[in-house]
Parts: structure tokens; sequence; C-alpha cells
């Protein structure tokens, strides 16, 4: 044999074994983790032996998630996949489209059956409310806004069209007010109004949506009554989980920061209050957009002492609604604040709530990604 | 367990290798024959019962097989029960509810299904074993006394749950005497690497595609989208089980064996005939030295020849899987091959060779349109769509959409099915012999362990086709 394939041989084992017994040792050494940031859920942890779980192949089965749940670099690796398959010039992955200005796009494909079980619902609930003001901000998703920047021959269904089928379903006594104008008006000057790698909009896109809303309304915002805004340009959102990549540039975040003691807001299941509507500590976590509300809760009351109008308004929300609390706060004295995906089993149905708390307004605000796949509506009943 | 995991790799693989090598020469067996138990164990605990029964069984009648040593009718009576306890556990684990199913139907009756749990690679450890006792029945081989020595051989995890099916005799010696190299294992690693490539990077890829053209609505499905479709399961499936093979072919090396081909670039054949000697080439050459041959092969006159090719064609089809689908794509290579060997093979000597491989290749990929699809109706409806009984449009959006995320991948695909990277690598050991295999070869192997572990992790798509088998 020749010299060389003497070496090259020296080499192709010594590559092997580093590889393998490099990632097997560092799975070692490494410490485990609880928790995923990058994924936002517990990780999966080595399996306790028992001869049940053994027999029914559960601790096998658990010995594998494991081992793939806490693969070293795992975040790093899952990175290097999505570019690979960039590489290969494939722009959806997961469901998300990878768009020009680094913007990520969720897939939306209607499902008229769910839209029309849950408009069904809503219009129950407003029959029930009798003379109690209702109304309805419908949030495009940022898919159908920026569809410019979508990847040629992108599959998608129009939400325009599921908008307008929303239009002609909802009962007369809600009034719909559409964002798709304010949100189109406002990127087509090349404002940002979506976060380019999250599902939500942003700071802008709600607040000019809300400013909208409230001019149709023939009211007139609040001064904002804000100490600063807290910016941060490290965010990577929901749908870069889905496909990160070690190319894809970091969102801003911008939060509007009350002073302290501003507003009085009250978690009510959780029996906690609090003196301001962004949470501080989730501004340093991966999850970013959490610090608003400090994420999703059942019913949450919040009391302002120098707000604009002085309203009782009930809030029906997503996590849409989450960024553009701060300025309804500012709007009006009084709100409760309901997410239906918690929201079951409670003393009051939320029509009993509306009658016995004497509200004065209610106020839908959803994104159309939820109305088109959300199943917590019938908890409306 | 499956090779492309995690699990695997950074567990499995590790250890069995470290212990491997550290204990002396006698132990080694013995290591490959624990680690292949705990292997097979891993998915289906309690099957490890068949297993050792298999090997039992074989290591009993295999010696008393063996006609020097005891008269004719022992031995004979020794082969049939080791056919009558493989063909009858196959039968009984895979095909018991496919019978079941049909009685009912036909008969309009309601026997309860057994809803077994197919033990996995009963379908190749059963005719290793088979293949074992039969060539000691006929001479080939002798007995082998050494519990272990054949316990290894039948459980041997490279090959063990998606072939290839290694016959005892052309590892025989190995079992016995072989020499771990440094240029063996290093050849080894690189034909890991590039199995673990084809089946993680290439046939999980396109089969993502399969599964999506598959599960699209009737309605949203064009003309174009229904050959997308079959030719994404045709490269699946190919990188898929070849990638497996070059994994157990790779492994074998890693301890020292030398497993025969599997795979001989089928894709490129230039008629059915050259194709099946191209395709899983350990299970066609097993039909015909245990099948085909002893029915008289083509020594008892054509139309007895014609009869035996339907039958081996017929139990090849069936051997996939318990399902119609299978036994009509079985005969519909029996059928072609008859075709070929009366008098379409002469007549595609004549014509220029690309012609040849259009007809091959547009026949293959027919062929796995009846493979892909287990239920009839959908089969059916699946040929209809392809061949425009259907009337599907010629094209449509979605089609464009799949069409432009995938040109890359399909252009990767049919050069992947060509020997034309073998070549160039052929080409640039001759020229630059030290480049390329210290620098080239090790860096390439590295990039398709890391890329492919980088996949594994994103616990993306990773279904396994030969499972089932």
């Amino acid at each position: 044999m020749k010299n060389y394939q003497k070496i090259s041989s020296r080499i192709m084992i010594a590559v092997f074994v580093l590889f393998i017994f490099g990632f097997a040792i560092a799975g070692l050494i490494s410490p485990d983790r609880e928790f995923s940031e990058m994924e936002n859920r517990n990780l999966a942890q080595f399996p306790k032996f028992s001869f049940k779980a053994l027999k029914s192949g559960d601790y096998t089965a658990g010995i594998e998630s494991y081992m793939s749940d806490q693969v070293f670099l795992k975040d790093k690796l899952v990175a290097l996949k999505t570019d690979c398959e960039r590489a290969v010039l494939k722009s959806s992955q997961n469901g998300v489209y990878l768009c020009s200005d680094g913007y990520y796009l969720q897939q939306y494909i209607e499902n008229k059956a769910q839209i029309d079980k849950n408009i069904g619902f809503i219009n129950d609930f407003a029959e029930s409310l009798n003379d109690v003001e209702c109304d309805f901000i419908l949030a495009p998703n940022a898919v159908s806004v920026l569809s410019n920047k979508l990847p040629k021959f992108a599959v998608n269904d129009n939400q325009l069209d599921s908008i307008k089928h929303i239009k002609s379903t909802l009962s007369s006594k809600v009034e719909l007010f559409s964002a798709y104008d304010t949100l189109k008006a406002k990127a087509d000057k090349n404002e940002q109004v979506y976060y380019k790698t999250d599902h939500h909009w942003n700071d802008n896109g709600a607040k000019s949506t809300f400013e909208a809303y409230l001019s149709s309304k023939g009211e007139t915002p609040a001064e904002l009554d804000f100490d600063k805004t807290i910016r941060r340009d490290d965010f990577y959102g929901t749908l870069y989980s889905k496909a990160p990549s070690a190319f894809t540039k970091p969102d801003t975040m911008i939060l509007p920061d009350h002073k302290d003691k501003t507003h009085y807001v009250e978690y009510v299941n959780e029996k906690k209050t609090k003196g301001s509507i962004i949470d501080k500590s989730f501004i340093d976590k991966k999850d970013k957009y959490a610090a608003f509300l400090g994420g999703n809760f059942a019913r949450v009351n919040i009391k302002s002492a120098n707000s604009a109008e002085d309203k009782k308004v009930l809030i029906l929300k997503d996590s849409y609604a989450n960024c553009m609390i701060p300025y309804l706060a500012d709007q009006y004295s009084d709100l409760t604040i309901i997410d239906m995906r918690y929201y079951h089993f409670e003393e009051q149905t939320v029509s009993e709530l509306v009658k016995n708390e004497g509200i004065d307004r209610v106020i839908m605000i959803y994104n159309m990604d939820f109305i088109n796949s959300d199943d917590n509506f019938l908890w409306l009943e | 367990m499956l090779f492309s995991s995690i699990t695997f790799l950074f567990a499995f693989l590790a250890l069995v290798l470290l212990l491997y090598f550290i204990v002396p020469r006698k132990m080694k067996n013995f290591v490959l024959l624990i680690f292949s138990l705990v292997f097979y164990a891993w998915g289906e605990a309690v099957y490890i019962v068949l297993m050792l029964a298999a090997i039992v069984v074989a290591y009993i009648t295999g010696i008393f097989a063996d006609k020097n040593r005891s008269s004719n009718r022992i031995a004979f009576v020794s082969v049939l029960a080791a056919v009558v306890w493989n063909i009858g556990l196959l039968l009984f684990f895979k095909y018991t509810d496919f019978f079941i199913t049909n009685t009912n139907s036909l008969f309009g009756l309601n026997i309860k299904l057994l809803g077994l749990a197919l033990p996995i690679g009963i379908s190749f450890y059963s005719f290793q074993a088979l293949s074992y006792v039969i060539d000691v029945y006929r001479g080939e081989v002798k007995s082998q006394r050494n519990f272990i020595t054949l316990a290894t051989y039948i459980s041997l995890f490279p090959q063990l749950i998606a072939g290839p099916i290694v016959r005892y005799q052309t590892i025989e010696k190995q079992l016995i005497s072989r020499q771990e190299t440094a240029d063996k294992f290093a050849k080894g690693v690189k034909r890991f690497a590039v199995g673990l490539g084809k089946k993680v990077l290439l046939a999980n890829n396109i089969g993502f595609l399969f599964s999506e053209i598959s599960g699209t609505p009737q309605s949203e499905l064009s003309l174009t989208a229904s050959w997308l479709g079959i030719l994404a399961y045709t490269f699946q499936i190919y990188f898929d089980f070849s990638g497996y093979s070059d994994m157990a072919i790779g492994l074998g090396k890693m301890f020292g064996f030398d497993f025969l081909e599997n795979f001989n670039y089928p894709y490129i054949s230039k008629s059915i005939t050259d194709f099946w000697r191209r395709w899983h080439i350990s299970l066609s050459s097993w039909f015909r030295d245990y099948v085909y041959i002893p029915l008289g092969g083509n020594r008892k006159g054509l139309p007895r020849q014609c009869l035996n090719i339907m039958i081996v064609w017929f139990l090849t089809g069936f051997w996939h899987g318990a399902n119609w689908n299978f036994m009509i794509w079985g005969l519909y290579f029996g059928v072609i091959l008859l075709i070929e060997k009366i008098f379409l093979g002469k007549l595609l000597d004549k014509i220029p060779t690309i012609f040849k491989h259009i007809y091959a290749l547009i026949l293959i990929v027919v062929g796995w349109g009846i493979f892909a699809y287990e239920d009839t109706g959908a089969l059916i409806n699946n040929l209809k769509n392809m061949f425009y009984i259907n009337k599907l449009p010629m094209i449509n959006d979605k089609t464009v959409f799949w069409l432009t995320q995938y040109a890359v991948t399909f252009v990767i695909l049919i050069i992947a099915s060509t020997p034309l990277g073998k070549k160039v690598g052929e080409k640039l050991e001759k020229k630059i012999p030290t480049v390329y295999s210290c620098v080239i070869t090790p860096v390439i192997t590295l990039a398709l362990l890391v890329v492919s572990t980088a996949y594994l992790a994103s616990n993306s798509f990773n279904p396994f086709l030969y499972f089932r088998f």
C-alpha cells in the first residue's frame, strides 16, 4: 500500500473517532437542559428505569427522546439544517416562508369550517349583549399585508377573502374594524408593522391600528403618558425558532414603558397585582414578546388613573392584543381582559360578566390566523 | 433502533466500537452478539425471544442437516423443520392479518385480527437463517458447531433490520477469523457516511415531498404533480434502502467483514432484466438460488421457465409486504421480465441506448406507482391521475411551487443516482492522489456526518421505509 493511503486511512479514522466520541463525550459532560428557550418547550430528561417501562418500550423510547433533545450543540445544528435547506433554494420550512428583507411569513390556508364556527359563537355572544356596544378589531397577518415579500409561487389563501367572508356572516350587532388598510398603508410607506421573525405585529402595527380604530369611532387618542420606550435589538421571534439560521438578523422590539404605578394590573386567577403592564423580566429572555402583560392569562383587570375616557371596556383577545394593551389602558379607565384559551369553567360566563360588571363596551381583538384555527370560542357561551 | 438516529450514533455505536476494539480476539464475536441482541430488543423487547429461537433452531437443524454426519433422512427432516419454522413464523407474523381480512371480506365473516406488531427484520434474518441450513444440507458449507459464532451471524446488527441478506457461505471464514485493518475501517467510515447522507439528507427530504403530494386532496392535484409525487417516491425508496445497505456494508467493514453489494446504480438500467440485476441484489439472488433453481430454473423447457419466473416474482412481491399491491408489483415485473426474455430483449438490443434507459425508467417509475400505495383504491386513483384518465389539469400553482422548492434537490438526486460521483472520485484519485485521499475525502465524509446529524437533531421527518418488510 502506498504511503498516502496509509495516512489517508488514519485521517479518516481520526475524523470518525472524533465525530462519534466527540459528540458522545460532550453529551455526557455538558449539563442537561431543562428547558429550551429556542423551542419554547421542556426538553426530555433521562428516563427512570423500571421493568414495566422496559417491557412496554417506553424506556428505550425515552432514551431516544433524551438523546435527541439533549444532543450537544442542538440549536446550532438546527440552524445548520435550515441553512442547508436554504442552500438548495428551499424557501419554505415548517410552514414558514423565508422572504425578502429577512421576513419570516407564516403560511395561511383558510379553514372555512373553523371560521364559520367561531363567527357563529361570536354572533351568539353578541346577541346576548343586548345594548352593549361590541366591536371587533380584526388583524390580518403579515403574510397578507406583506404578500409582496413572499417567494414566487408561494401557496397561500387570500386573507382578504376570509375577512370579506367574516364581514358577510357577522351579526349586525358586531362592528367590524379590519386593520388591513391601515397596516397596508404603513407598510407601503416602508414602515415596519410586523416583526420580521415573529408571528405578531409590532408596537407600531398595534398602535396605528388602535389610532385608526379610535378615529373610526370618533374618539380622540389619549396623550400618551410614557416615561420612555424600551428598545431591544436582539429579538428572535417564534417563527425564527421554526427555521433558525445563522444568517438571520435579529429584530428590533420597542416597548412603551409607563412610569411605575400609572396602572394597577390585577391577575385575577393568579391573585397577583402589579404596577406595570410591561413585565421587564422577559426582556432579557428569548420570549421577549411575553413582556407585554407578562404573557397570556385567563383574566386581567387594569385600572388607570390618567386615562382619556372614563369607560369600562371588556377586551376579548388573543396574543396580538397584548402589545396594544398599553394604548388601551391609556385610553380607557377600566379594562377587563379575557383570553378565551384560558377562561374555562369560570364563575361567570363572559355574557354574565358583561351584565354583572356593568361593561360599557366589548372590544374583540383577534388576528386572522387565530380565527382560522382556534377552537376556544365555544367558551363564550 | 435506527442507524439514522442520535442514539445509535453517539451511544450505541460509540460503545460497541469501544468495547469491540479493547476486548481480546476471542471475545470479539461475543461483544458483537450482545450488542446485536440489545439492538434487536431496543424497539420491541419481547421479540428477542423470536430472535433467540431463530438462532437455536438454526443451530440444531444446521448440525442435523449436515449429511456427512447423519443419515439423509435426518438431514432432510432437519432442513424441512428449518423451512417450516422460519417460513411459518414469517407467515404468522407478517401475513395472518392479511389472510384474515381477505377471508372476512370474501365470506362475509368477522374473524378478529391479531393486530401483532411485525418483529423488526424478521423478513431478513429468517431468510439468512434459512440460507445457512439449506447450504449445509446441500453440502456447500459445514455446519457451525460454535453457538456464539452462529448466533453472531444470524443477529449481526449491521444488516439485521434492512439487509443486505448476507449468506452464511459468503462470510463463513470471516466469522471465525477476520482482520480489522485501518484501511478497511477507513473504507467503512466513508461508506457509512455516504449511506447516512443518502438516508437522512436525500431520502427523508424527498420523502417529504411524496407524502405532501400523496396527502393533497384530489381537487388540488395536477398531472405534473402526480408524476412528481411518484418520482419523489422513486428517489426516496432508492436512497432510503441503498443508504441503509451502504451503512450496513460500512459498519461491517469497521468490524472486519466484507458483505456483498446490494445495489449497483439501478436507475441507469437499460432494461428491466438489467434493473433486477442491480436492485436489492441479495434478495433476487436468494430467490434465484433457493426458489428458481430448485424449481428447475431454465432447465425444463420454456413453459416451465415462464412459470418459474412468475412464481419467483410473485413471491418477491409478496415478501415486500402483506398487501395486494406488493403482489401486483411483483407480478408486473414478472410479466415484463417474461416479455423481455421472449422477444423484447432482442428488440431492445437494436435501439439506441438512450431509448433503452427511457424504456426501463418509465417501467420502473410506474412500478413504484404500484408499490407506493397499499390501499388499492388510492393505488388505482393514482394510476388514473398519472395516465390522464382522471383528466387532471396539466399543472397548477401548487405544483409550480413544489417544482421550484425541489428543483435543486431533484438535480442532486439525479446526479447521485448515477456513477458520476464515483467516476469523478476515481479520476481525482489518479490525478491528485494525496490531496484527494488525505483532504477531499475526509472533508466530505466529515461534512456528510455533521450535516446528517444536524438534520437528525432537527427532529425532522425521519420515517423509515424498509421497516415493514
